[in-house]
């Protein structure tokens, strides 16, 4: 039931996706394999779902529909889709798992640039970005206090290797790739692949904003403190603390994301940039 | 039935899996040799006689999601990892399943710091992990027993299977529900695996017998495997 509701929400995402206008497509109908010139085709396919990826509405950890009804959406040969979505595997964009539970999903976000991140704070109500403080702490507090009730004391976990990992990191998309893996860690110890899905979606949203060079407050050193303390709540087994500590660390993130908002020199801008 | 026949039970079922675990392991270390530096060859044939044995394996064997052999980068002479590694479609078709096998690339499945690799491989015993989200691995919610893989008497990293949770739910709770008391079966950390009740579900953990409940444990080869018991 939950993969039907999910399949469902992604066609809805798709169609708009796919009538998504791309200037590749203005001339040609987009519809018929025959109308177009395949190698363009497969250029703004490739275009269309990496951009729908970086906005968003397709999220890291979810399964794109089968080949034949993704084809179907975008009006063209199965064979022009496949070569697409071997264009987005050789960028490590999506990766195909073979299995019961195979598919073709998201498994990176192209990173956005800083012009198109700082476009993407201005455009966003600071409503929106505390509903988004909201929704994350809910994910990654109950993430948290779950790791540290089924961790047993006699397991070795790698939080701390990741929280170091990540202070030694450098440059806006490996210190957010870094920071990301780190709170994935702790969703897949809490034991549910829900919500692991629901913090791979979060950070893809907010782990770019966080460290963006180009506007972003947040210190390292600060972050690394919030993290040890963090494991140390989930090691020793404390889970009240875990969540209290996991909750205030998304939301002081996310306040420093809106401090930075206000300090863009037009911190309402539409984003004339482009 | 009485607690104590559905651990006997259970014990048995654990027991038969680590036999054709270990069975799986021997025909599998025997398609490669050592070469003249003492690091692994892995010919075509040794890997189209593996895909056979692993294809065969899940075939005789629908509780198991995905087998194969996972070496030790030292054995393979590289930095990088290399495993052969079948999963189950459906019933009758298979398919290698493949994993991020280079250091500090993006999606890297660092098995080399797994508990089932690393008790396998470095402690060169019997190993029953999980339940745990295989994060980079198969990606689904599993239990991973591993054997040590042996090649000329040298260890060279670890033969295992996976069993889905919800598979070895459907394998395991009629055996448990036809028993007349509450039990659940935890891993040797005290996570639940199975349960026939709601009071204990797959995941959780329960590092000591609750009130009312005592901890037997399953034969040795199980690595830890306990069953909780109401008295």
């Amino acid at each position: 039931m939950d993969n039907l509701h999910c399949r469902l929400r992604i066609r809805n995402r798709l169609t708009l996706i796919t009538t998504m206008r791309t200037p590749m497509l203005k001339n040609g109908t987009g519809h018929g394999p025959s109308e177009d010139v395949p190698g363009q085709q497969v250029g703004s396919i490739v275009e269309r779902i990496a951009s729908a990826i970086s906005v968003g509405m397709l999220a890291v950890g979810e399964r794109l529909p089968a080949e034949i009804e993704l084809a179907g959406q975008f009006g063209v040969a199965v064979a022009t889709l496949r070569k697409a979505l071997g264009s987005l595997r050789a960028q490590g964009i999506v990766e195909t798992r073979r299995g019961r539970n195979g598919g073709t999903f998201v498994v990176k976000a192209p990173f956005p640039t800083d012009e198109s991140l700082t476009a993407a704070l201005a455009h966003s109500s600071t409503a929106a970005l505390r509903d988004l403080a909201d929704e994350h702490a809910a994910i990654s507090a109950t993430a948290a206090q779950l790791a540290a009730e089924r961790i047993a004391s006699s397991q070795h976990t790698r939080l701390a290797e990741l929280a170091f990992g990540a202070r030694e990191t450098h440059g806006s998309q490996e210190r957010s790739r870094a920071d990301s893996r780190f709170h994935i860690e702790i969703a897949v110890l809490s034991q549910s692949q829900r919500l692991l899905t629901a913090e791979q979606r979060l950070q893809t949203e907010t782990a770019p904003l966080l460290w963006c060079e180009a506007f972003s407050k947040i210190s390292v050193q600060d972050t690394f403190n919030e993290h040890l303390a963090l494991v140390m709540a989930i090691e020793q087994s404390n889970p009240g603390e875990a969540r209290r500590l996991a909750e205030a660390h998304v939301r002081g993130n996310i306040r420093s994301i809106i401090e930075a908002k206000f300090s863009l020199p037009d911190p309402l801008s539409t984003g004339s940039t482009s | 039935m009485t607690p104590e026949h559905t651990v006997a039970q259970l014990a048995s079922w654990f027991e038969h899996r680590f036999e054709k675990l270990s069975s799986l392991a021997e025909t599998l270390t025997s398609t490669v040799h050592l070469g003249a530096d003492g690091t692994l060859v892995l010919s075509t044939t040794a890997q189209r006689a593996m895909k056979a044995a692993a294809t065969e394996f899940l075939q005789q064997h629908s509780v198991v999601d995905g087998c194969g052999i996972i070496f030790a980068p030292s054995s393979l002479g590289t930095k990088s990892g290399g495993l052969e590694w079948w999963v189950r479609e459906d019933e009758s078709r298979f398919a290698r399943y493949s994993f991020g096998v280079v250091p500090r690339g993006d999606r890297y499945y660092n098995y080399e710091q797994h508990e089932w690799f690393i008790r396998a491989f470095e402690e060169g015993r019997s190993a029953a992990v999980g339940p745990f989200i295989d994060y980079l691995g198969v990606e689904v919610y599993i239990m991973t027993l591993t054997v040590p893989a042996v090649v000329e008497g040298q260890r060279v990293g670890a033969v295992g299977t996976d069993l889905q949770i919800d598979d070895l739910e459907r394998a395991l709770l009629p055996m448990l529900q036809e028993c007349n008391s509450d039990l659940a079966i935890l891993s040797r950390h005290g996570n639940v695996l199975v349960s026939n009740t709601a009071q204990f579900l797959p995941g959780e953990l329960v590092s000591d017998p609750l009130p009312g409940y005592r901890f037997v444990s399953l034969p040795e080869v199980t690595d830890g495997i306990r069953v909780m018991v109401a008295d």
